[in-house]
């Protein structure tokens, strides 16, 4: 006796609902009367829906009538509507392009200054590339120098083209700070300074101490930069906003 | 009022018309998603919900019929249920009284007409039914719930879970193989309704 096939139960129980379109259930029928496996699938399946038929069935626990409250309230706008609205994409966007933005010039920074030719005093200070010794001996001269003739160097850093490339790869490295105190350090030796040395010393410190402003140039936003800012930060306390006074609005009804 | 008119004011936003026909269909729908979600809270919460959406989505309503329709927005809720397995706190509503107060137990559900070995018999004929319910697949339990439950023609089923009639067909079938090879194990549990040997015969 072959048992019947998924397909064949199939149309068995079709033909239990008189489902199936008559000349398929003649088929069928004729193929149940010579299968006595046909006629035990279907007696199964018959028994099956049988049992199913008479599942209790219970009555509603309480009624499920609505009330008018219930009927009016709206369901609170889901969580992820007002990040994906436009006014947030746009906020979001704009942000991406200012900080980008203003990552750009910080990026390029060390680029730019690893092409720029520098004779002398050389772009990778602390770097650990080949100007290494000349840095080394550059800090050594500056901490052994008069203090007078580093203010002349501080003051004039701006103005000359070379020694400003220089000095702005010891201001990114962090080494004229260690100079600036390297300095006083390497000075201390000295048994008892006068007090013009005194003087000289307090005017070279202020002058080191004022060397990260002009060395280390600030990063200064464009134009186009803040507008995209204030732009971002207007629409985004307009999504905010927005979506305060959507749930005012809902707590509103609800309590109606 | 028939239910075309009850409908058609329903969809006007008359509360009263759509609570009439909550009345007549709550049971079903009760019914429905206790035997799907196999939990009576959560099939209660499942048929609050259904009417609830029912009633917001009354005008989508384009004729056929409204019980399938229901029985869809029901189906649906119950697959929510079952896709949030956790429960949200309600406020049970106990039964009242003809007097107005409220019955601390739901015992009256129970038919005063059966004796007590119908209805332990019922009982276990009910437990042993939803016990190999919920052995099934959703998607199966769905099919053999409103079709042998519920009663509802295939192209109503099928309208009721937007299949196709031959993805109902066959559901139903497979369904029905696998609940009865569980409920062969409850037979001797269930000796007066489960008479498949006695059916066979006749």
């Amino acid at each position: 006796m072959k048992s019947p096939t998924l397909r064949d139960l199939d149309l068995l129980s079709a033909y239990l609902d008189g489902e199936l379109p008559p000349a398929e259930r003649t088929r069928l029928l004729t193929r149940i009367e010579s299968d006595p496996a046909l006629r035990a699938a279907l007696d199964d399946l018959r028994q099956v829906r049988t049992v199913l038929r008479r599942t209790p069935q219970r009555r509603a626990p309480r009624n499920f009538t609505l009330s008018a409250k219930m009927a009016r309230i709206r369901p609170p706008v889901p969580r992820l509507v007002p990040v994906l609205s436009w006014v947030s994409a746009v906020a979001t966007l704009l942000f991406v392009c200012t900080f980008a933005a203003n990552l750009l010039p910080i990026l390029a920074g060390p680029l730019a200054a690893a092409e720029r030719p520098l004779p002398g005093v050389g772009g990778g200070y602390g770097g650990g590339d080949g100007n290494a010794p000349e840095a080394a001996y550059l800090e050594e001269e500056a901490a052994t120098e008069a203090p007078a003739e580093m203010e002349t160097f501080v003051m004039e850093a701006p103005m000359a083209p070379e020694p400003t490339a220089g000095t702005e790869q010891m201001a990114d490295s962090g080494i004229p700070d260690q100079t600036a105190t390297a300095a006083p350090a390497a000075l201390a030796p000295a048994p008892e300074p006068t007090a013009a040395e005194r003087q000289s010393d307090d005017q070279a410190n202020g002058a080191v101490e004022e060397m990260p402003s002009l060395k280390e140039p600030e990063p200064r936003l464009t134009p186009l930069q803040t507008g995209l800012l204030a732009l971002a930060l207007i629409l985004g306390a307009v999504a905010l906003l927005v979506r305060g006074g959507r749930i005012w609005q809902f707590k509103r009804r609800s309590r109606k | 009022m028939d239910e075309i008119a009850l409908i058609q004011l329903a969809q006007k936003g008359d509360l009263d018309s759509f609570n009439r026909l909550v009345l007549a269909y709550q049971d079903a729908l009760f019914n429905t998603t206790l035997r799907i979600l196999g939990d009576e809270d959560l099939a209660a919460d499942a048929t609050q919900e259904a009417f609830l959406s029912a009633f917001r989505a009354i005008n989508t309503y384009r004729g056929g019929s409204f019980k399938a329709w229901l029985l869809r927005i029901a189906t649906n809720a119950c697959y929510d249920e079952l896709r949030r397995k956790q429960r949200r706190p309600t406020t049970p509503l106990e039964p009242e009284t003809d007097d107005g107060e409220e019955m601390e137990s739901p015992r009256w559900l129970a038919d005063p007409s059966d004796s007590p070995e119908e209805e332990l018999e019922r009982e276990e004929l009910e437990h042993a039914i939803q016990h190999c319910l919920n052995d099934l697949p959703a998607d199966f339990r769905s099919v053999v719930v409103l079709a042998d439950i519920q009663g509802l023609d295939y192209r109503e089923v099928a309208t009721a879970l937007r299949k196709p009639l031959g993805t109902i067909k066959s559901r139903l079938a497979r369904a029905r193989l696998r609940l009865r090879e569980c409920l062969q194990g409850f037979r001797e549990l269930l000796p007066a309704a489960f008479r498949l040997e006695e059916e066979r015969a006749t």
